[in-house]
């Protein structure tokens, strides 16, 4: 595209032509011509400023991602939130997969962290730093032997069922292959009511891009101080209020309505929540379900208000 | 490069011929010291003024493009074009208000037949001008009344109106007679002589959804294409929404979702705009949920929202006016407080603070009424147990009730005193 330039070829009669020393008449229409050629430039630009990408321009992207309903990243390059934004039709087509939650956060946060969702089921739905998506389940935490006693009905496969109580002898094994158990070291132990909980999710980041503030066990979320008054990070670690937010808001819109988040876990220990090697000490111990099983943690975790 | 700002500016007629004399003024022509009024200058003028003209069209075009900055009927194409939202055609056009009216013959003579279309009434609404009529409603069904011969009960015929014109502006509230002075009145623009009308319902119409309302259907429109269930899915489903009996389109507020610990069951809580949802609406939203929405295996419980009534007093103080009358201001407060309730979500607003109570805040009904009118100075308020001046605090707890998301903050003007003082 392109516009000619109406200025350039102005039909006139040859006593309007632009003739040294008789041109004032031309320099008027030449004038009214060159901005009739602004009016034609703008409305060309103007057009393409609503296709991302397509011209050199960047001051229209925030209005084609709050159009699109895509967040660009702390520090997205232009090329790579143009590019996300055309495809916002096939990302809005999976709204509400963990994959795509996963993939949101993780374009989001500065340090393009690993990004894993994992629900009470035991489904982990993983974004890796090199942008792609891989999904382990239904697998599992622990894998709990057949004759094993569970609380509250818990239904664990081949287990036996009882409603007698817990314990965890020498039968445990880490197990990511058999199907149809359940993670349940998440908080069997401190909820073991919430077992039938299928869509509670955890979503665990690493590494955190803020650094550790304080010893908190750091439940709250970012925003306001223990004083009550306002800080500009959250507690816990050094996350701005601004970025709290837009993570919250990000979690809010890519979930589906039917999935409650039991956590965001900031993690700051790169053995932690490996699928491959689970039984590492600082892992969830079946005790996580409340504040309380966490102290001493290397993580940091953001929990919706009431849980 | 243009900037993108600039894309979105158009020029004023005065700015044009500045730029043009600017232009001039480096080709050695004067332009901007030609005679006012003269022949050149005043063609220069005219071709400014067409030229700001079209930068308007143009930057409308261009603001066309997206969401934040469309507006009017380009915002109707984007929304059509660009998301596949229809706002021209139910729900969100307007609906012209409906209801019915009883007539009672006391006279001698039959009437009728009267085919559809063909008998008129007029409703006056406001009791200090009597005789004056607001809005004309036709009938939709046709009808007859036959006569009366002087002892026993007096015939009667129920018969379905419609306002002439669409949109909120033909509503009529309930219980509203023929014949009466000095207060809301039906009257006979058809001669029926010894007959009187009664409407025992509300005569209800809805207008075309605002520039507003139409960009919050449009984002949520986006994610109904996932099967996943998430929110905007719920949001577009209950535009969708039929009343199960008769199909009427139902408006309501965006759903408030409640997860119910993540056991594969959500509960959707609604709300009317105005007026309230009856089972059948109910119904109607539970299959459109159904329909647009609800993912397999989840479970969705429709619940309506509990309306928290404002009630008390607000008394305006304002400066006076010319021409400005303390019956009209009133009306237009009633009007502003009811739009900000209308835009109000489901249970509330509330500051992201641990502890922080949701509902309607003070300082917005603070806006809505100083929005008015720029001479109102001051505002107090004894709304539902709050006293003093209105300031940053919630007046109206929309979450006292659990579950929180529960109830809305609803207006009717006929629980709210308002005041208005001229000084």
């Amino acid at each position: 595209m392109g516009n000619l330039g109406i200025r350039h070829r102005i039909p006139v009669p040859s006593w309007l032509a632009n003739r040294p020393g008789f041109n004032s008449a031309y320099k008027v229409l030449y004038t009214l011509a060159a901005n009739l050629d602004i009016l034609i430039e703008a409305a060309e630009e103007g057009i393409m400023a609503a296709w991302p990408g397509s011209t050199s321009r960047t001051d229209s992207l925030p209005y084609i991602g709050r159009t699109r309903g895509i967040i660009r990243g702390e520090v997205e390059s232009d090329s790579a939130y143009e590019a996300r934004l055309t495809k916002w039709i096939d990302t809005h087509w999976n709204c509400g997969a963990s994959g795509q939650l996963a993939l949101a956060i993780q374009k989001y946060l500065g340090n393009t962290p690993k990004v894993s969702i994992i629900d009470r089921v035991g489904n982990w739905a993983i974004a890796e730093t090199n942008g792609s998506v891989r999904y382990i389940g239904p697998g599992r935490w622990y894998t709990v032997n057949p004759g094993t006693v569970l609380p509250g009905g818990l239904p664990l496969g081949n287990g036996v069922v009882t409603p007698t109580g817990f314990s965890i002898p020498g039968t445990i094994t880490p197990d990511l292959v058999n199907s149809g158990q359940r993670a349940i070291n998440w908080d069997y132990s401190s909820n073991p009511e919430r077992a039938n909980n299928w869509a509670n999710i955890w979503i665990v980041i690493y590494p955190c891009e803020w650094p550790v503030a304080g010893t908190i066990a750091a439940t709250e979320a970012p925003g306001p101080s223990v004083s009550g008054g306002f800080d500009d990070t959250g507690i816990g670690h050094t996350v701005a209020t601004n970025t709290g937010d837009t993570v919250k808001s990000l979690v809010n819109q890519w979930i589906g309505e039917h999935v409650q988040i039991q956590s965001i876990v900031w993690c700051y220990d790169s053995t932690l929540f490996d699928p491959t090697n689970l039984l590492i000490a600082g892992n969830p111990n079946g005790q996580w379900g409340n504040w309380r099983g966490r102290q001493g943690s290397t993580c940091r975790f953001w929990q919706p208000r009431g849980d | 490069m243009i900037s993108f700002s600039t894309l979105l500016s158009p020029f004023t007629t005065a700015q044009a011929r500045a730029k043009f004399d600017s232009m001039l003024a480096t080709l050695n022509v004067p332009s901007a010291s030609w005679r006012k009024g003269g022949v050149f200058s005043t063609l220069l003028t005219y071709v400014a003024s067409c030229y700001a003209t079209f930068s308007v069209i143009i930057t409308q075009a261009i603001g066309a493009g997206f969401l934040e900055t469309a507006t009017g009927n380009w915002l109707t194409m984007l929304a059509f074009y660009t998301f596949g939202v229809d706002r021209t055609a139910s729900p969100f056009s307007s609906t012209a208000a409906t209801g019915q009216i009883q007539f009672t013959n006391s006279g001698g003579g039959a009437y009728g037949p009267f085919p559809a279309g063909t008998v008129t009434m007029g409703y006056n609404p406001n009791p200090s001008n009597s005789g004056s009529t607001s809005q004309l409603y036709t009938n939709t069904q046709a009808f007859s009344l036959s006569s009366w011969s002087g002892s026993g009960v007096n015939p009667t015929a129920t018969v379905q109106f419609q306002c002439v014109t669409p949109g909120s502006i033909g509503n009529v509230p309930p219980g509203i007679s023929s014949g009466l002075s000095n207060q809301p009145t039906w009257i006979f623009s058809t001669g029926l002589p010894g007959v009187s009308a009664y409407s025992a319902q509300a005569f209800v119409g809805t207008d075309q959804i605002s520039d507003t309302q139409l960009k919050a259907i449009c984002s949520a429109k986006i994610d109904a294409n996932s099967v996943r269930g998430p929110k905007g899915a719920y949001v577009w489903a209950a535009t969708q929404a039929g009343n199960a009996s008769t199909g009427a389109a139902i408006v309501t507020k965006a759903p408030v979702i409640q997860n119910n610990s993540g056991n594969g069951t959500i509960t959707v809580t609604v709300a009317p705009l105005s007026g309230a949802l009856t089972p059948d609406d109910v119904t109607g939203i539970q299959a459109a949920i159904s329909q647009f929405a609800q993912p397999q295996a989840i479970t969705v419980l429709v619940q309506v929202a509990i309306p928290i009534p404002i009630v008390g007093t607000i008394t305006v103080y304002c400066s006076s006016e010319l021409g400005l009358s303390v019956s009209d201001l009133t009306t237009q407060i009633e009007s502003s407080i009811s739009a900000l309730v209308t835009g109000l979500p489901i249970g509330g607003l509330a500051k992201p603070i641990a502890g922080c109570v949701s509902g309607l805040w003070g300082s917005d009904i603070l806006g809505a009424i100083t929005s008015v009118n720029p001479n109102i100075f001051a505002i107090d308020s004894t709304l539902n147990s709050t006293s003093g001046t209105l300031s940053d605090t919630v007046l109206v707890p929309a979450f006292p009730l659990l579950p929180s998301q529960n109830a809305t903050v609803a207006f009717d003007a006929s629980d709210v005193v308002i005041v208005v003082r001229m000084v």
